[in-house]
């Protein structure tokens, strides 16, 4: 039984020149975890992978595998496999050398690597496969022979960056799952970077937000969807957000009552961070947890600006008492919407935090 | 009217594309057919020699070719370093150590020569000093051949390693170093498995150049060469003799056996395959692999110090010493203090070699500007036939062969397609000197404006002037020539340093009119050392100075 390693960040920063790229990043990943790391361009995801793999060095921190510090261990020494965006197959090479590469080149000897390659294509059903050259396959038989590359250099731990790259959604949904049974299956731990939350959402055992080189948030998808730590989390697990500036009327256990003076109206929300009765805060509103009541009866009121068609679902802009909310509508029977219709509000999710200091807009930016 | 206009234009310049250039490089090749019977009586059935012009062709071919390939390999073993270096490391001074490496390829060949020559045989050369004695009779045992000759080849030839692996690397994704690397690969391993299958193209291209180079060079071989005969030199001693027909025979077996080397092995590197082999066994892998580990471990400083000793030996010290020498020697002989040995005492002294020096300046200015001059009125027409038209390609490829043909026999073939016995129009002299460097300025000025044209992407935005309105003649005068202006004045600068430097055809072509660079080989032979010192380093000077031109132009 081969152990699967236990990886931990400590105290990671990284700076390049004058940018810091990673700031006091500290970060656990167990046996056998499936762990996406996700974050807007720039927020440090990849220097992390690379910190982790041992090709970037840290400017202050450690990191452990089961318990030892590799810092001075070089980066073929740590047992890792890297998949990186442009997957990297050697072009040159059929699948059964790209895969046998690895056993040959430490110099195990012919009959040994054989039985690794032919093991190793086996349990990954690359068999009929084998004889082509990388430019001859499918992008996701592509990333699965990387892998298996990976797992043929004895790599227990898999690093993906951005592993769909830029194929299009429906190939896309498609390999994501197709990759985590895999490493699921092989028994691996993985981590898998993406700035797609959706990717993130559908695969991830936990998540793990970056933004601006600081982890703002670790969790299970759930856990993150319904209790999103700022307002950015809010935005960025979910897509759009409604940042709404408020007023703290009543706290009721982990709920307060809020004033939201542009819209005319009080709503109840979760509480995320330390606020007073009194205080301005902010407040996030998911798009989908409005709800547009069948009939209008002159109760928090909107009419709708404009509205755009997704199939499943409309997304709608209403006005209330000119804020404009942006609303997702799922497809109903009596609702197919025209410009100046009204319609009734029922916000059923909100969370508040305390008022952002560089303002409702900065807070959210994916800058 | 103006078609007729634009089809007499097109014709004018596909003529005279074709005789100045393409004619002058094949028209030797289609006289050993035409004159077959007077060669064989000559070298195959002569009544005074027997075979005996036969057996030195064959003699000089094989000491000609075993040097380009000795050459080659050594120029590949010592180059891919260096080239590994330019294209994956950074450091302060990169661009000026670059700069050095491609010096030889823009210096006078006579002047290099000569330079070489005294850093390792001349008393103020340092390999004297260390004791070693080396002069041009030294052969080296084993593979047999003349070591300064070697020596001076690998330094005229592995910049086009260099060069054309280095672009390539440049174009391989470095994460494939990486992840070889965290695969458990040494770098040894992973430059043979990896790198080196996906630089193969490149590297076969630069190896034919330099095999090219190597077997047609003579300004620099000439004064290194010894009691050594190569073919490129033999051509110059025989045309000199007057013995036309070996000189011509074995120039067109130079041409012919270089063409079916280079065509192949183009063809093979300019088609866009992997390319997958394995030089070694599976089964013997691991032992390979393991011996690459070590050496990886324990010998990475090799690279390094392999690549920079190589620079050093092979470019600057000659240069060095030469430059050294000549200041040296300037006013007085550094041992007994005589003035009447000195450089000035050669120069202005009873002997006047200043005159001769001048001349051949003169000469050598007029030669290159002209050439120039000329080389530049045919090749904005062709950059524009290449880049747009079909058959652009065909003749960007057939312009490659005037820099693979030999230049002794391209000479050799200008002589006998101009003077009396082909044309009969125009006789050894400055004037046969400029056509002949037409024919291998156009390639080079062709080539800039062309690649220029292909990676500043001019075609976009000709386009874009076309959907303004632009008519085709505005949009090649106010679009397409200004974006290429600057690469091909840098060219034609090239052009006009490799004119100045051209000695193995110069010298059958010239008459009376002796160039720069041949008179260096001259006064070398005519132990004229003083003037030959001086005259070197006014060569090497002034392409130095055109470089720095060119950089200046092309940054
Ligand atoms: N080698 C480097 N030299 C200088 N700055 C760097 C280097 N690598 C990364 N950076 C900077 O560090 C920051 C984080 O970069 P990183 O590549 O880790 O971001 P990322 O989250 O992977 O972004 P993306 O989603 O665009 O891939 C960026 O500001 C980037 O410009
Ligand atoms: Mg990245």
């Amino acid at each position: 039984m081969i152990k699967i390693p236990e990886i931990e960040v400590q105290n990671i920063t990284k700076i390049y020149g004058n940018i810091v790229a990673l700031n006091n990043v500290s970060l656990r990943i167990r046996d056998g975890e499936y762990v996406c790391i996700i974050g807007p361009s720039g927020s440090g995801k990849s220097t992390l992978l690379k910190i982790i793999a041992g090709i970037v060095k840290p400017t202050k921190g450690s990191v452990y595998i089961d318990g030892i510090d590799v810092n001075n261990v070089p980066f073929d020494e740590r047992g890792i496999g890297v998949v990186l965006q442009d997957i990297l197959l050697f072009p040159n090479m059929k699948v059964r050398d790209n895969i046998s590469y690895p056993p040959l080149v430490k110099g195990l000897d012919y009959k040994t690597v054989n039985s690794i390659t032919s093991e190793i294509i086996r349990n990954i059903s690359l068999t009929v496969l084998t004889e082509r050259f990388p430019d001859e396959l499918s992008r996701g038989s592509q990333q699965k022979t990387a892998i298996a590359r990976a797992v043929a250099s004895g790599a227990r731990l898999i690093l993906m960056d951005e592993p769909m790259g830029s194929l299009d959604t429906r190939s896309a949904r498609q390999l994501r799952h197709e990759l985590r049974s895999l490493i699921k299956d092989l028994g691996l731990t993985a981590i898998h970077i993406t700035h797609n939350q959706e990717e993130a959402m559908s695969v991830a055992d936990r998540i793990v937000i970056l933004r601006n080189g600081k982890v703002i948030q670790v969790g299970t998808p759930q856990e993150i969807y319904f209790n999103p730590r700022n307002l950015f989390i809010a935005r960025f697990i979910g897509g759009e957000l409604n940042a709404l500036e408020g007023k703290v009327k009543e706290i009721i256990g982990n709920y307060a009552i809020i004033e939201i003076e542009s819209l005319g109206i009080n709503i109840k929300a979760k509480i995320m961070d330390k606020i007073n009765i009194g205080e301005k805060v902010g407040i996030a509103v998911r798009p989908e947890d409005i709800l547009l009541k069948e009939k209008s009866s002159g109760i928090n009121t909107g009419i709708i600006k404009s509205y755009k068609y997704y199939g499943f679902y409309y997304e709608v802009f209403l006005d209330v008492n000119n804020t404009v909310l942006q609303i997702k509508v799922p497809r109903k029977r009596w609702f197919s919407p025209t410009i100046g219709e009204k319609f009734d509000i029922d916000i059923i999710r909100a969370y508040v935090y305390k008022y952002p200091e560089e303002g409702l807009e900065k807070a959210i930016a994916y800058e | 009217m103006r078609k007729n206009m634009t089809i007499a234009i097109i014709a004018i310049f596909a003529i005279s594309l074709f005789t100045l250039v393409f004619l002058p490089s094949l028209y030797l090749i289609s006289l050993a057919f035409i004159e077959w019977k007077q060669i064989y009586d000559e070298i195959f059935a002569n009544p005074y020699l027997g075979s005996t012009y036969l057996w030195n062709i064959l003699k000089t071919l094989y000491l000609s070719f075993r040097l380009a390939l000795i050459t080659v390999i050594i120029d590949v073993i010592l180059g891919l370093p260096l080239a590994y270096i330019f294209a994956r490391k950074n450091f302060r001074g990169k661009d000026i150590i670059e700069d050095i490496t491609m010096l030889p390829l823009v210096i006078p060949t006579s002047g290099f020569g000569f330079a070489t020559l005294i850093t390792w045989t001349s008393s103020t050369g340092i390999f004297r000093l260390l004791g070693l004695n080396i002069n041009t009779q030294t052969i080296i045992p084993l593979i047999n051949l003349p070591f300064l000759v070697l020596i001076v080849h690998i330094s005229l030839t592995f910049p086009y390693i260099v060069k054309t692996v280095s672009a390539a690397l440049q174009e391989t994704n470095p994460a494939y170093d990486i992840i070889s690397q965290s695969l458990g690969a040494s770098p040894l391993t992973t430059f043979r498995k990896v790198t080196l299958p996906l630089i193969t193209p490149s590297l076969l291209s630069g190896s034919v150049l330099a095999f090219a180079r190597s077997l047609g060079e003579t300004g620099a071989t000439l004064i290194v060469a010894g009691v050594s005969v190569t073919a490129p030199i033999a051509i110059v001693k025989w045309e000199l003799e007057n013995k036309l027909a070996p000189a011509a025979f074995l120039g067109s077996l130079l041409i012919a056996l270089s063409f079916l080397l280079i065509i192949p092995i183009e063809y093979y590197s300019s088609q866009k395959r992997r390319i997958s082999y394995s030089l070694i066994p599976k089964t013997k892998e691991k032992i390979i692999v393991k011996l690459e580990k070590k050496i990886s471990k324990n010998l990475w400083w090799l690279r390094e110090t392999a690549s920079g000793l190589l620079l050093f030996i092979m470019v600057i010290l000659p240069i060095l010493t030469l430059l050294y020498t000549t200041s040296v020697y300037w006013s007085s002989e550094p041992y007994t203090g005589r003035f009447e040995k000195s450089i000035v005492y050669e120069l202005f002294g009873p002997s006047k070699m200043i005159n001769l020096v001048s001349k051949a300046i003169v000469t050598s200015i007029i030669v290159s500007s002209l050439a120039t001059f000329i080389s530049i009125y045919i090749s904005i027409p062709t950059v524009l036939f290449i880049v747009k038209t079909r058959y652009g390609e065909i003749i960007r490829t057939l312009l490659k062969v005037p820099l693979v043909v030999p230049t002794s026999a391209l000479g050799l073939s200008m002589i006998l397609l101009w003077g009396n016995e082909g044309f009969n129009i125009i006789y050894p002299s400055i004037w046969l000197t400029i056509l002949t460097h037409v024919v291998f300025s156009v390639p080079v000025i062709v080539e800039a404006g062309v690649s220029a044209y292909r990676q500043l992407n001019v075609e976009l935005y000709e386009g874009t002037a076309r959907t303004l309105g632009a008519t085709f003649y505005d949009m090649i005068e106010t679009v397409s020539l200004p974006m290429i202006k600057k690469s091909f004045v840098a060219g034609s600068i090239l052009a006009f340093t490799h004119s100045l430097g051209e000695t193995g055809a110069t010298f059958l072509v010239m008459g009376n009119d002796i160039t720069i660079s041949t008179l260096v080989v001259n006064l070398v032979e005519s132990q004229a050392i003083g003037t030959a010192l001086f005259s070197s380093s006014l060569l090497i000077i002034v392409a130095l100075v055109l470089l720095g031109v060119i950089r200046k132009i092309t940054k």
